[in-house]
């Protein structure tokens, strides 16, 4: 999953940088309302971003954190449940 | 003195005026910092607030540890000369937090504290330790140096007495602040400056695009026109190339310089120590996931901000004030609503004030406070004193070390006042990506990382970055060099990650192949997976 994410987003900031290299010209063209085509590359690379730190921390949440409290489970069992208390959240 | 809009030298009357709501702000900070740090018994409180910090407030801490002044006024600036490369450099800081993001929750659930902590977990040994302390030190103080004497420059430049005498005054006071905050304040006062901090700075960016943004009817293309045909150069501001040339040089240049600031500002010590703070590996993961969010959207308002200077002020007026445009920001904040005179001038000049001052002060205190948990838990409790240390004796300690580093870092801002500090800056940042990077990622994630690997990436990456960074054009050979007299460059390039970064990660690589692969590697592996996934252990450290 990690590894996806890092190709993800490497191949979109290595597609931004081969045009800024090969096509820098035709950035300023507007393409949709006044943004041009420049502006819509880096702000879908933020998207890419965006969207890859939600997609990976929900997968997270549905494939990983059960079989964290899996181990949690297991540890606490061992040596005892641990005291919970939180700075700004559940205590 | 500046004429454009000085915080005293507003003309209000009353109590409330700009330069004592600035003061007041600074003071209630300074008392909220004290009030929440009294409960700061142990090692554990002082240097990750206990390790329970809830993901929403860890988030806004970590967003104001990652966005530092140079974040609101360089990209501001940038964006506001350079178009296109400035927007593309906001973009880069914004990927830079997603890597932080991949990496926060095997950070959280190996370390303890430090960098040290991480790096001695997964390979043992003093050894990995003191190269973790070394590499936090050599990337902290050179960036504590460059805020602080920013900080002096900004804030002198606030109120309206620009003189360099000021602004080593300023520079000695906000460094006092510093001191404090971190040396009393330790994780859980400088947290609370951090979330104070990033909502100001999140309010103040926002407010000063939304006052730009209708000062053009909320029509951003008109501002976007406006700014083209104001811009320093109109004919390329949407195109890149402004910032470095259209020449080869330039084109890597511009490719070293994303590098950089993407991987550098992912992995500075302070921001490890902060991921430190959450409650587990989830809590880790899910604040540096809202901190993307957030952070995408404060930059975003900052092109808005950039693209509005330009618009407003100006490409020429802006350079006429700071040839790298680091002034932008004063400058269209003083020029909006009617300018400082008017109240919601006045407002807007005194909260950009404020956010610029706290932003500034809230990173210099988290980078010294990362440094000092270097000097006294990595080197003096664990290995000077073996682990064998009484925790109010390491608390003890940890408070000393911050009143060193800060000192030190307040004299070399003061003392080299008047240099150059690009060099510093790009230094660190290189360092940080071609070695604290590596480092983390092999230790992470690759279970052939040996001890051998990790001190070649470590210090044959620090020797790379300190031998192109000195050859290179920040050093000699320009007019904004260190040394602008004097010639002895042969290194084209500012940004030297494009070379030290894939030198880092080779060397570890080499090292770990090529060197003695000690068994103590290969035990620990294991029980590093262990620690990886659900954090087992971690909080036990490991000499």
């Amino acid at each position: 999953m990690r590894i996806r994410v890092v190709v993800v987003n490497a191949a979109a900031l290595a597609v931004i940088l081969v045009l800024t290299v090969s096509q820098g010209d035709s950035f300023k063209d507007e393409v949709i309302g006044p943004f041009n085509l420049g502006m819509l590359l880096l702000g879908a690379q933020g998207l890419v971003i965006l969207a890859s730190a939600v997609l990976y921390d929900r997968a997270c949440t549905t494939h990983c954190d059960p079989r964290v409290d899996e181990l949690h489970a297991a540890r606490a069992a061992e040596v005892g449940p641990v005291a919970e208390h939180g700075w700004g959240g559940r205590r | 003195m500046n004429t454009h809009h000085a915080l005293g030298g507003v003309p209000h009357s009353g109590l409330f005026t700009p330069l004592t709501s600035f003061i007041f702000f600074v003071a209630a900070a300074l008392v909220v910092c004290l009030v929440v740090s009294m409960n700061n018994d142990t090692v554990s409180d002082f240097y990750i607030a206990n390790g329970k910090m809830s993901p929403v407030w860890n988030a806004l801490a970590l967003c104001g540890d990652y966005l530092s002044a140079s974040s609101l006024i360089t990209f501001l600036g940038a964006v506001a000369l350079t178009g296109f490369d400035g927007m593309a450099m906001a973009v880069s800081a914004i990927l830079g937090l997603g890597i932080l993001f991949l990496l926060a929750e095997p950070l959280r659930n190996t370390g303890r504290f430090t960098l040290g902590d991480v790096l001695g977990n997964r390979i043992g040994g003093d050894a990995a330790r003191i190269a973790g302390a070394v590499i936090t030190l050599a990337v902290c103080l050179p960036l504590t140096v460059v805020q602080l004497a920013g900080s002096g420059v900004a804030t002198a430049y606030l109120i309206g007495l620009d003189s360099s005498a000021t602004a080593q005054v300023c520079t000695a006071l906000t460094g006092t602040l510093m001191i404090m905050f971190a040396a009393f304040g330790g994780m859980r006062g400088t947290s609370v400056i951090q979330i104070t901090k990033a909502v100001l700075v999140f309010f103040a960016v926002l407010l000063v695009a939304a006052v730009v943004l209708h000062r053009f009817d909320w029509d951003f293309g008109a501002m976007m026109d406006t700014a083209e045909r104001n811009a320093l150069q109109p004919d390329g501001f949407y195109i890149p190339g402004q910032l470095y040339g259209h020449t080869t040089t330039g084109s890597f240049e511009l490719f070293s310089a994303h590098l950089t600031v993407a991987f550098g500002a992912a992995v500075t010590p302070h921001l490890i120590m902060r991921v430190s703070a959450s409650r587990d590996g989830r809590s880790a993961r899910r604040a540096a996931r809202y901190a993307v969010m957030a952070s995408t959207v404060f930059f975003a308002a900052v092109v808005a901000v950039g693209l509005g200077a330009a618009a407003v002020v100006g490409g020429q007026a802006i350079v006429g004030d700071d040839p790298r445009g680091n002034t932008a920001l004063f400058m269209l904040s003083g020029s909006l609503a009617g300018g400082p005179t008017t109240t919601l001038g006045g407002i807007v000049f005194t909260v950009v004030a404020c956010a610029v001052f706290v932003t500034a002060l809230a990173v210099v205190a988290g980078l010294t406070l990362a440094a000092a948990a270097a000097l006294a838990h990595d080197i003096y409790a664990q290995v000077i004193r073996r682990g064998r240390i009484k925790e109010e004796n390491e608390v003890s300690a940890v408070r000393w070390a911050v009143v060193a580093v800060g000192v030190l870092s307040v004299l070399l801002a003061i003392g080299l006042h008047n240099w150059s500090f690009l060099f510093l800056t790009l230094f660190a940042a290189s360092l940080a990506a071609s070695t604290i990077l590596p480092a983390l990622v092999y230790s992470l994630f690759w279970k052939g990382f040996t001890r051998t690997g990790l001190l070649w990436t470590i210090y044959g990456s620090l020797v790379c970055c300190v031998v192109l960074q000195v050859s290179g054009p920040t050093v000699s050979g320009d007019p904004l060099a260190l040394f602008p007299g004097r010639d002895f460059h042969w290194f084209p390039l500012q940004n030297a990650g494009l070379i030290t970064i894939p030198f880092g990660f080779v060397l570890g690589w080499a090292g770990s192949r090529l060197g003695r692969h000690a068994p103590v590697d290969r035990i620990r592996e294991g029980e590093a997976e262990a620690r990886l996934l659900a954090g087992v252990g971690s909080d036990t450290g490991t000499r």
